[in-house]
Parts: structure tokens; C-alpha cells; sequence
């Protein structure tokens, strides 16, 4: 299981978000290849304590990857190992796989040299001893996710001359979906259709965004830096655009503000249209 | 006419200039600064012609009192216009002559006249065909001064200039309104023939290389723009540039085909934001014409086929749909308005073929800026013309057309993306950059993305030991948490906040435990004097229990590490921890049965 | 054999009820994505084990282990672990069978979704059995002893359902480690036991229960699934003796 919660453990650990050690990089990054039985799994990492490298280079500390999809994998990585391989019938990547390496102790660790800690720490360093078979770091968390049909697209529309309404907008399993009355109500006729649309799309934002806080949240708030990659595929597209443009926390109070941020001027660009179109002779 | 048309006439008469045996650009340099009036030749004679000008009617007294009142200062500012790789002026030592070879002859003493190649194939391509540089550089001046440096191909040197004054009396004699900067020989009775002087004057009005220098003095101050003259640069001649045809130094600023794009994409010259662009539209034409294929375009007049090449570009982003003219000599004529089409999101460049040259610059209007036909008087002609320039328009609206039609598709009803295609466009580029899609088999796509990573990006080179320095220590804002808050009924009620797991350290060993919290940088608590803390467990999976940890039935005692009381525990609180300096302290005993290897958050509450 | 895969749609369908009952639905193109997945072999299985004695049932649990072993879990884990597959699988394919074995299907929707189209996660028979038998033969060549761990398994089958709902513990040799411990330590009526004395617990807790849960709240300082049998055993009984204080009697060998 690939953990990644902030929380306060009992010694310090070696992660990429903690301050337990001044400087805390323990970053990830897997290349995915396959053949017609086996998956490969291309790793590099990279640690930034000389201290833990140490350890894992003198076999007190061992790299174990840990690749969950409907389970749990764990492989040891020892030094020198790019890779491994897992057989089709035994890992299924249509869905989604989380990857991550997990560094555990194979023998009782004194800390005592252990000058990469922070200065907290450090007070304590000569007193530490991290026991045999407990975990001394992680890192960020690789997501490989098969089960979007179309990964980068965000909207769809459609028109459904049975409408209840005049619009009405529809969180699909990954998408966005517009749906018209008529051909008409998408302004179909003028060349500036597309921006004339935008306020749709915001407005598709604003219901899949309130969804996301349902979905992801407490309190009516969540902490984009802090959640767990989402589940849902609609969910996932809206984190990553989030993520893409620092949005940190999205709630019901912010969601206008979220909006603008990951969408580029929507509004501006349909207040511009009209205004042209008005202004236009023809 | 401005700055910015005094640049770009300048800059045509250099392109004009050529060596024709050359392939080296031409490199035009442009200075402003200022210089004693007593270095400008002949400013004296000036001077005195000034102060009996008289003026006769209101607009020619009103140009009288400026001058004047211009004419005394002592610093005076200069613009000069320096060329290189280009011919010079020719026949300079034969004065005013006759021979349309002594092109110094024309430039110098025949105002807005210009001289004819005797190439014709040059003479075609060439830009100017009014002449009117000249003037526009008297223009530029408050005292309607501008001199000519030349410098030949036999190293010559010599200094013209003129001065456009109005008609006066001077010495009980009339002259008339253009005075030249000339020496002026008798040669026979009544006769007197203007001959130039060599160039001994001041470093500002040195030309020592082949070519020729425009200085003008007294350069009016609204004149004195440099970022006017580097946009008429970029405006006019993005092509020459782009096509290595042309350097131009504004300064100490290089405008090449390598530069040119860092000043049209700097916010001090031109607007970035392409939603925006509605008057100046060369970084459009730019982009357009380096990332977009041409298609040839043949316009017709009611009598030849005329060969273009069209750069097009169709995005929805854009507010004003113009097409930029070009000459072969790489100057653009004007930013095309297509009828009908100039609020169409397109953006185009039409670059003449050299053989079509000749027929688009007989269409300019007297100052470039715009094809014309009025300007034609052969009624033939102008008829022709104008069938051109409506069938230039039709042809490319034809094409703007087809690029909406094709962007904007109506029909089937479950057609998607057309008309959200720009906005989808978009977040599919962020949705791109946040995310690697890998393909594996089936052509089945997977997305990859990456949490977590430092905002420091990881440095790639082995051999850099250096560390990087590690990102200031974040301290979450404590938040504020509604719903059933506090844990401690009928007292007052208080706030509970969560610890944000990086502003808490704690460490186990042995059977001690301490737990440190740094409040300094959380203004809800800092400042207060005491507080009270509970925990929840978090499992393997993230998850957390609020109610499943019971402090009372894991910890034997516990501290406060400040005061080194022991703090009461109730309804699963510890209570009363002293923040000292925004630092509160505990020291815990665990009981045997402790998991030792459990993790918590932490709440506050003040 | 080729299996067509159904189309989105098909769940809570009360037309694709009737169809399956009138056996009408291969011959319903609308049914269908498209999508054909094919396998050497799909016998008959069972796939509903909640009713009948202890024995009966451990006996279906057996049959289905061993049928999965031997016929499924060689194909890709995009088929095996995919609910469309096993659903299109019944529905499709298996009508006869199912209207045999499992005849209150005539009675309702509801058996139908309950038996035929449950989800596929943890409370679904199939899935029990198809991560049991993997984890099993993973970790087993032996033929006789995977038969023994499919006993054990059986035996222990709140605990097995409790490790596989959540996907913490879903691992082939934790499973396996944990159920050599219990086995050796002949735990398996402790495990099941009902923990009384502790109000602050559910009221359903059991023993084995929150000995797994200790593991949990343990990960990842402590990486269970990466342990050897014996450390993972010096934790599981520490975790133990928090909720159990009886006298532990190893099985006599």
C-alpha cells in the first residue's frame, strides 16, 4: 500500500514534504514499458540525505517499490536495479496503479551520524534508533491511470432536442457534458460561438468543481495539496488542472476565484465577444 | 507623420540603398543624444535668417515663434540615421549636376524627386517612390534643419543638408523657403553652382564607412520616442529582420532576427495578451509567419494573374483578423482590413513575389501605408487597381471563410469539441503539461502523473554536489474547524484547530515521548498563553480516527515541558499546555501496551 | 472461447432481466460494446456460496478455487479482475448454469443483481475466490498444500473478507503469513471471537478483527506485507495480547 499522508510519526522519516530533514527529496520517477506478457517498470530515484544513501548502498536499508493496483506489490530494489518486470496476469494497469518506494530498515539504525537532520532532530540524533523492519522514508507517488478514455479532455457537448431544458449540464464519468436544446442555443451561426459558449463552461466548471469538494472534502473545503490523487476521472482532470495552475484549496467560498485561475479568461473572452458583435456592422 | 514614419521612411531609403553585389544585411544604426549647438554647421546663418523671418499668416507666425524660441538653446537634441552595406549617394564632387548618375546632385538640391535606377529590376523593388523622406526629416526638426552625411565608395566625404523655411526678405533680398547647406560657386555671369562641403564637423555628423548618415537636430521632443522607433522597426520591417536583410541598432539595442522576437514579446512595446490585440498587431504577424506553412494565393486584376504567398493562421483568441502587406524588400505596406472580416480571429501575412513587386508598390498611397487607387490618374489603371485590391480582399475572406466553417462545425448532432474547441483546447494543453500520457497496447492511452515533487525540480547532474537548498520550512495556516467544536461541553467554548503535521515534531525513544509544536507563524494561536491539545490516530491507508485513540489508556503521564507540570487529562484532552515564545512542549509516558509505531495528528485548542 | 463483452447499461436493467430469463439476450446486439475477450476455457464454477452448511459451502469454496486456478487466473489481470468480463461471463454465457444452481433468480431483480451482477469488490464470491487462488498458487506450487491454504482460507473467512476489503492488506504472502500463524497457533476460534469487554469497540468487533487493524494503524512504520513469517508473528502477537489475554496453545505438528 503506498501511503502519503503528512502526519507525526515517531522518529523522522525521509519523505518529500516533511521537515524532519533539512534537505527532503526522495523523489520518484517510473517509466512504464510493456511486451506481450510482461509490464517493465523503469525506476529512477533520487535521495538527497548522504546518510540514507549510505544506508541503502551498505544493505542496513532496503528499497522496496511498492505498486498497488486492485493489491499490493512490494519488490525490493537493490542497489544497482532499474527495473522489474510483472507478468500481465498478475497486475492489470487498465485502471489505476500507484507506484511509490518505501525505504526499510533491515537491521536496528543508530542515528547518531546522522547529520541531515533538522535541527530538532539533530538534539536528539545520538539518542535514536530506528528498530529492524521500520520504514526510514518515502517518496512522492507515481500514478499511471488507464481508465479515462479520452485523458486530456474536458468537455463535451451534445445536443438533445428531448431537453427538459433549454441547457443543462451533466457531470459525466470523466467529462463535462453541455447539452442543448438546439443547435441555436450554441450560437451555432456567428463566428464567435465559441467564446459566446463560455458562460456554459463556466458553469459547467462551477457544478463539477462543487462536486469535487463534495467528493474530496470536509467542511465544505479541500486541500488540493494535501488529498489523495481522486478516484473519479472527472475528479482527476480537475485536480490535475488545479495542480497545474497552484491552486491550494478549493471551496464553496473560492470557487469563482478557482475558476478563473485554471480557466483562461473565459468570461473576459465572452464580455469581448459580445461587445465585438455589437459593435460589428455586420 | 511622426517618429515612427520618419524611422520607417529612413530605413526604405536604406533597403533602397543596397549593395547591390552584397548578401551582407543592411545594418541601419539609430542614435539619439543631444550636442552643443555650436557644433551644428552653419547654425549661425541660420540663426540669423530666423530672427527676420516674417510670418504672414497665423500658422506660419505661430512656426516662426517656435522656432525662435527653440533656436537659443545651448544643448540641442539629434537624431541620426547611420547606414552600412548600402551604396551612398554618387557624383557628390560634382555638385549640382545634371547627370542622373550624380545621385547626390538629386538628393541634395532637388527636393522630392527621387532618382530612377538604371537597373529596372531594382528600380521595381525598391521601396520610396514619392520621395517624400526628405521632408519628413525637415519635419522632425524645431528649426526645420537636417543634414546628410555621405561617405562613397572612393571614401569621400561630404556634408549636405537643408533647412525649410517660409519665403523671407534677408539682406533687402527675397529668398525663397529652402535654404541648402551648400558652398556656392560662380561659375560665369549671374551663374552659381551649389557645390558640397567635405566632411571635417563634429563625430555627430561623421560618416566614414560607404553609405549614408541623416542627422537631425533640434529634434523636436515629441520626436524623441525610442520605443517608437524600435516598434516602427519591428512594425514595418519584421520580414527584412526575420530575413536577415536587415540590422537595426536603436542605441544600444540590436534589433536582428535573433532579437526581434524577445522585443515583440516584451510587455513595454506590445501587448501580450492576444485577446487584447486590436491596433498593433506584430506579434500576431510574427507568429504567423514563422509557424505557419504558406499557400500561394494568385489575385487577379481584369487583366494579369498576380502571385502571392499567404500566411494564415486561424485562432479563436484573436479579436481583429488583419492581413499584413509586404513588399518583396521585406516592408510592410499596411495591416489589411478585409471587408466584412475585421473582427474575424484570423491572422495573415501576404508577401508579394518579386515579379508582382512592381504592381504593389505602384498601389501605395503617396506615404506607404496603404494600397490605394486614387492616387492613379490613367482612368484605366486606376480601374484596374481597384478590381485588384476588392479581388485581393475577396480571396482572402474566401479563405477566412473556409478556416470558420471548418472550426466551427454545425452539423451532426452528436459532433462534439467544435465549439468548445478553443476553450477545450486549453485545458487540454494544462491537462498535457500536468499529466505524461504513455501508450501502451491497443493504442489504449494511460495518463501518468507525479505527486509530491518538491517544487525544486531535481537536479540532474551527478557530479553536482551541491545541495539544494531546502525550501523555506512551510508552516500551514492551523485551521479553523466548524461543526461540533471543542470537546468540552459547558466550559466556554473554544476554538479547535488542526496542527498541520509540519509545524509539530515528535519523537519516541525508549518510553519516552516528546512532542513539540512551533505555533509562530499560526497567528490564531500565537499570542496565546496556553492551550489544549488532542491527537487522532492515522492508518496505513491515510485514514483518520478521530475517537480510536484513548490517551488516558496509552500514556502513563504527561508533561507540559514548559512549566514541567503535569497536565490533566479529560474527556480525551490534554489540557492546559503553556505556549512559551509560540512553542508548546510535551513530554509523554507511554504504558507497555503502546503501539509504538502509530502516527497522529494533532488538534489545538485556544 | 470468445466472450462478448456488454455494453454500459446493463445493471438494474429490468429489460436485461427479462431477456436473461427468456434467453434473449445474445441475440440483442444493443447489448454489446464490441469488445471480445477470449479465453481457452470458461467451465462452470460456483459463484454464490452463501447458502448451506458449513461443510457444503466449504466444499463450493474448494471447487471454485480449484476452477479458478486451473481455467482463470492465467489470463490477463484485465480480464480476471474486470467485473464487465464476469458479468458478461454469467449473463451471457451461463444462463443455463446459473437457472440451475441458483434457481431463486426467477424470483426477482433483486437475486439476480445479488447473485449474477453483484459487484465486483470484496463481497462478491468471485472475487474472494479469484485473489484467494491467486495468492495461493503465487505463493503454493505444492498441490495438496493449496488445497490445505483454500481450507484455511475458508476457515478463516471473516478474517479473509476483513484483510481483502481494504486494499492495505490486499498481499499474497501476508495472507499466506497470516494464515500460517493463525494455523500454527491454532487461533482460528480466537480470531473469531467477539471482543465484549471493551465498550469503546463496535459491537460486532472480533478478535482477529483488530489484531489486522493494529497492522494497519502500524503501516507503513511497519511494512507488514514485506515482513518474514516469524517478525510478523512477534507483532501479531503483541498486537494480540491487547485485545486477547487467554493462554495461546501452539497446534501440535
Amino acid at each position: 500500500m503506498i501511503y502519503k499522508k503528512d502526519a507525526n510519526f515517531p522518529y523522522p522519516l525521509l519523505t518529500n514534504t516533511s521537515p524532519s530533514y533539512e534537505s527532503s527529496n526522495f523523489i520518484l520517477d517510473v517509466n512504464l514499458e510493456e511486451n506481450t506478457s510482461n509490464y517493465r517498470f523503469e525506476i529512477n530515484y533520487q535521495i538527497d540525505s548522504g546518510f540514507i544513501n549510505d544506508l541503502i548502498e551498505n544493505q542496513q536499508a532496503l528499497l522496496i517499490l511498492v505498486i498497488q493496483s486492485k493489491d499490493n506489490k512490494f519488490y525490493p530494489i537493490r542497489p544497482g536495479k532499474r527495473y522489474i518486470e510483472i507478468a500481465k496476469s498478475r497486475i492489470s494497469i487498465s485502471n489505476r496503479t500507484v507506484i511509490q518506494l518505501h525505504l526499510q530498515s533491515k537491521q536496528a539504525i543508530a542515528f547518531g551520524d546522522n547529520f541531515d537532520l533538522s535541527s530538532f532532530y539533530k538534539q536528539f540524533k545520538d539518542e535514536i534508533v530506528v528498530p529492524k523492519n521500520s520504514i526510514l522514508g518515502f517518496s512522492n507517488v507515481v500514478v499511471f491511470d488507464g481508465s479515462t478514455t479520452k485523458p486530456l479532455e474536458l468537455f463535451e457537448k451534445r445536443v438533445d432536442p428531448d431537453l427538459k431544458s433549454d441547457i443543462s449540464i451533466e457531470l459525466g464519468s470523466e467529462m463535462i457534458i453541455i447539452n442543448y436544446k438546439s443547435e441555436k442555443l450554441q450560437f451555432n451561426d456567428s463566428p464567435m460561438s465559441n467564446r459566446l459558449n463560455n458562460p456554459y463552461i463556466y458553469m459547467g466548471l462551477q457544478k463539477a468543481l462543487y462536486k469535487f469538494i463534495m467528493n474530496n472534502g470536509e467542511d465544505g473545503e479541500v486541500d488540493v495539496e494535501q488529498i489523495d490523487t481522486p478516484t473519479d476521472n472527472l475528479d482527476m482532470k480537475l485536480y490535475n488542472l488545479m495542480r497545474k495552475k497552484m491552486v491550494e484549496e478549493v471551496s464553496i467560498d473560492n470557487i469563482d476565484e478557482v475558476i478563473y485561475k485554471i480557466s483562461d479568461k473565459i468570461l473576459d473572452r465572452y464580455t469581448a465577444a459580445v461587445k465585438e458583435l455589437s459593435s460589428d456592422g455586420n | 507623420m511622426g517618429i515612427y514614419g520618419l524611422t520607417r521612411e529612413n530605413i526604405q531609403n536604406s533597403l533602397d540603398g543596397k549593395l547591390l553585389d552584397n548578401d551582407d544585411p543592411v545594418v541601419l544604426t539609430v542614435k539619439t543624444g543631444t550636442i552643443h549647438q555650436d557644433y551644428i554647421p552653419g547654425i549661425k546663418e541660420i540663426k540669423q535668417r530666423i530672427t527676420s523671418l516674417q510670418g504672414r499668416n497665423s500658422y506660419t507666425k505661430e512656426t516662426i515663434t517656435h522656432m525662435v524660441n527653440k533656436m537659443d538653446l545651448e544643448e540641442v537634441a539629434y537624431i541620426s540615421f547611420e547606414d552600412s552595406n548600402t551604396r551612398g549617394l554618387t557624383g557628390a564632387r560634382n555638385g549640382q549636376s545634371d547627370s542622373k548618375e550624380d545621385t547626390w546632385a538629386i538628393y541634395a538640391y532637388n527636393k522630392g524627386v527621387h532618382f530612377e535606377e538604371e537597373d529596372e529590376a531594382v528600380e521595381t523593388s525598391r521601396g520610396g517612390s514619392h520621395g517624400v523622406g526628405k521632408i519628413a526629416s525637415n519635419a522632425a526638426s524645431d528649426l526645420h534643419i537636417m543634414f546628410f552625411a555621405n561617405c562613397d565608395k572612393k571614401g569621400n566625404q561630404h556634408l549636405g543638408g537643408t533647412v525649410q523655411l517660409v519665403e523671407h526678405k534677408y539682406n533687402n533680398q527675397a529668398y525663397r523657403s529652402t535654404g541648402y547647406f551648400a558652398d556656392i560657386k560662380s561659375i560665369g555671369a549671374n551663374k552659381t553652382k551649389f557645390y558640397p562641403f567635405e566632411n571635417r564637423f563634429h563625430e555627430v555628423f561623421e560618416k566614414k564607412t560607404r553609405g549614408l548618415k541623416i542627422i537631425i537636430p533640434y529634434l523636436r521632443e515629441q520626436y524623441n520616442d525610442e520605443s517608437d522607433i524600435i516598434k516602427s522597426i519591428c512594425d514595418s520591417f519584421f520580414i527584412s529582420i526575420l530575413e536577415n536583410r536587415l540590422v537595426v541598432n536603436v542605441n544600444d539595442k540590436v534589433i536582428n532576427r535573433e532579437t526581434i522576437k524577445d522585443f515583440v514579446s516584451d510587455e513595454k512595446y506590445y501587448i501580450q495578451d492576444i485577446a487584447e490585440i486590436k491596433h498593433e498587431f506584430t506579434p500576431l504577424y510574427i507568429d504567423t509567419f514563422l509557424n505557419v506553412a504558406p499557400i500561394p494565393l494568385t489575385i487577379s486584376d481584369m487583366e494579369n494573374d498576380y502571385h502571392f504567398k499567404l500566411y494564415f493562421r486561424y485562432d479563436e483568441a484573436i479579436p481583429k483578423g488583419r492581413v499584413a502587406i509586404v513588399r518583396t524588400i521585406g516592408m510592410k505596406i499596411e495591416d489589411k482590413k478585409v471587408n466584412n472580416n475585421v473582427n474575424k480571429p484570423f491572422n495573415a501575412v501576404l508577401v508579394a513575389e518579386k515579379a508582382e513587386d512592381g504592381y504593389l508598390k505602384s498601389l501605395e498611397n503617396e506615404s506607404h501605408t496603404q494600397l490605394a487607387f486614387d492616387h492613379i490618374k490613367d482612368v484605366r489603371l486606376q480601374k484596374n487597381a481597384k478590381r485588384f485590391i476588392n479581388s485581393l480582399s475577396k480571396e482572402i475572406a474566401k479563405i477566412i471563410e473556409e478556416a470558420i466553417k471548418k472550426n466551427n462545425k454545425t452539423d451532426g448532432m452528436m459532433d462534439t469539441k467544435d465549439i468548445l474547441y478553443l476553450v477545450e483546447n486549453q485545458f487540454k494543453q494544462d491537462l498535457a503539461d500536468a499529466v505524461a500520457t504513455v501508450k501502451i497496447n491497443k493504442g489504449k492511452s494511460l495518463v501518468k502523473v507525479t505527486t509530491d515533487i518538491p517544487k525544486k525540480k531535481k537536479k540532474n547532474k551527478p557530479n553536482d554536489k551541491e545541495k539544494p537548498e531546502k525550501p523555506r520550512k512551510k508552516v500551514k495556516r492551523v485551521k479553523p474547524r466548524s461543526g461540533n467544536e471543542g470537546t468540552n461541553g459547558d466550559e466556554e467554548r473554544l476554538k479547535r484547530y488542526s496542527a498541520h503535521p509540519d509545524i509539530v515534531e515528535r519523537l519516541l525513544i525508549g518510553n519516552k515521548e516528546v512532542v513539540q509544536f512551533d505555533f509562530n507563524d499560526s497567528k490564531e494561536i500565537n499570542g496565546e498563553k496556553s492551550c489544549n491539545i488532542s491527537l487522532s490516530i492515522i492508518d496505513g491507508m491515510g485514514v483518520e480516527y478521530k475517537d480510536e485513540f484513548k490517551i488516558k489508556d496509552n500514556y502513563n503521564t504527561v508533561i507540559d515541558g514548559t512549566s514541567g507540570k503535569q497536565c490533566k487529562i479529560e474527556n480525551n484532552l490534554i489540557k492546559n499546555i503553556a505556549i512559551n515564545n509560540g512553542i508548546a512542549q510535551l513530554k509523554l509516558e507511554p504504558k507497555p501496551n503502546f503501539n509504538k509505531a502509530l502516527k497522529f495528528v494533532y488538534y489545538v485548542e485556544v | 472461447m470468445e466472450i462478448r463483452l456488454l455494453k454500459k447499461g446493463y445493471k438494474n436493467n429490468e429489460q436485461f432481466y427479462k431477456d436473461f430469463l427468456e434467453d434473449q439476450i445474445l441475440i440483442n446486439e444493443e447489448y454489446f460494446s464490441g469488445e471480445i475477450v477470449f479465453i481457452n476455457s470458461a467451465p462452470d464454477f460456483p459463484i454464490y456460496m452463501a447458502k448451506g452448511s458449513e461443510q457444503e459451502r466449504g466444499q463450493l469454496f474448494l471447487e471454485a478455487f480449484e476452477l479458478i486456478s486451473s481455467s482463470y487466473l492465467n489470463t490477463n489481470r484485465d480480464i480476471h479482475f474486470d467485473e464487465v468480463f464476469w458479468h458478461s461471463l454469467l449473463a451471457v454465457y451461463k444462463r443455463d448454469y446459473l437457472l440451475e444452481q441458483y434457481p431463486q433468480i426467477k424470483d426477482g431483480i433483486n437475486q439476480f443483481n445479488n447473485i449474477v451482477l453483484k459487484d465486483f469488490n470484496w463481497e462478491n464470491y468471485i472475487y474472494k475466490c479469484v485473489l484467494g487462488a491467486q495468492y495461493v498458487n503465487d505463493q503454493v506450487t505444492d498441490l495438496d498444500e493449496r488445497v490445505r491454504y483454500y481450507g484455511l482460507i475458508f476457515e478463516n473467512l471473516d478474517l479473509y473478507n476483513y484483510i481483502i476489503k481494504y486494499e492495505i492488506f490486499r498481499n499474497d504472502s501476508f495472507l499466506k503469513n497470516i494464515l500460517d500463524i493463525i494455523d500454527e497457533l491454532n487461533l482460528s476460534k480466537v480470531m473469531k471471537a467477539k471482543i465484549t469487554d471493551r465498550d469503546d469497540l463496535g459491537a460486532d468487533e472480533r478478535v482477529g478483527r483488530r489484531v489486522i487493524f493494529e497492522f494497519n494503524k502500524s503501516y507503513p512504520i511497519i511494512m507488514s506485507p514485506m515482513l518474514e513469517k516469524e517478525d510478523l508473528k512477534e507483532l501479531f502477537l503483541e498486537y494480540l495480547s491487547y485485545y486477547y489475554q487467554g493462554t495461546i496453545q501452539p497446534q501440535l505438528m
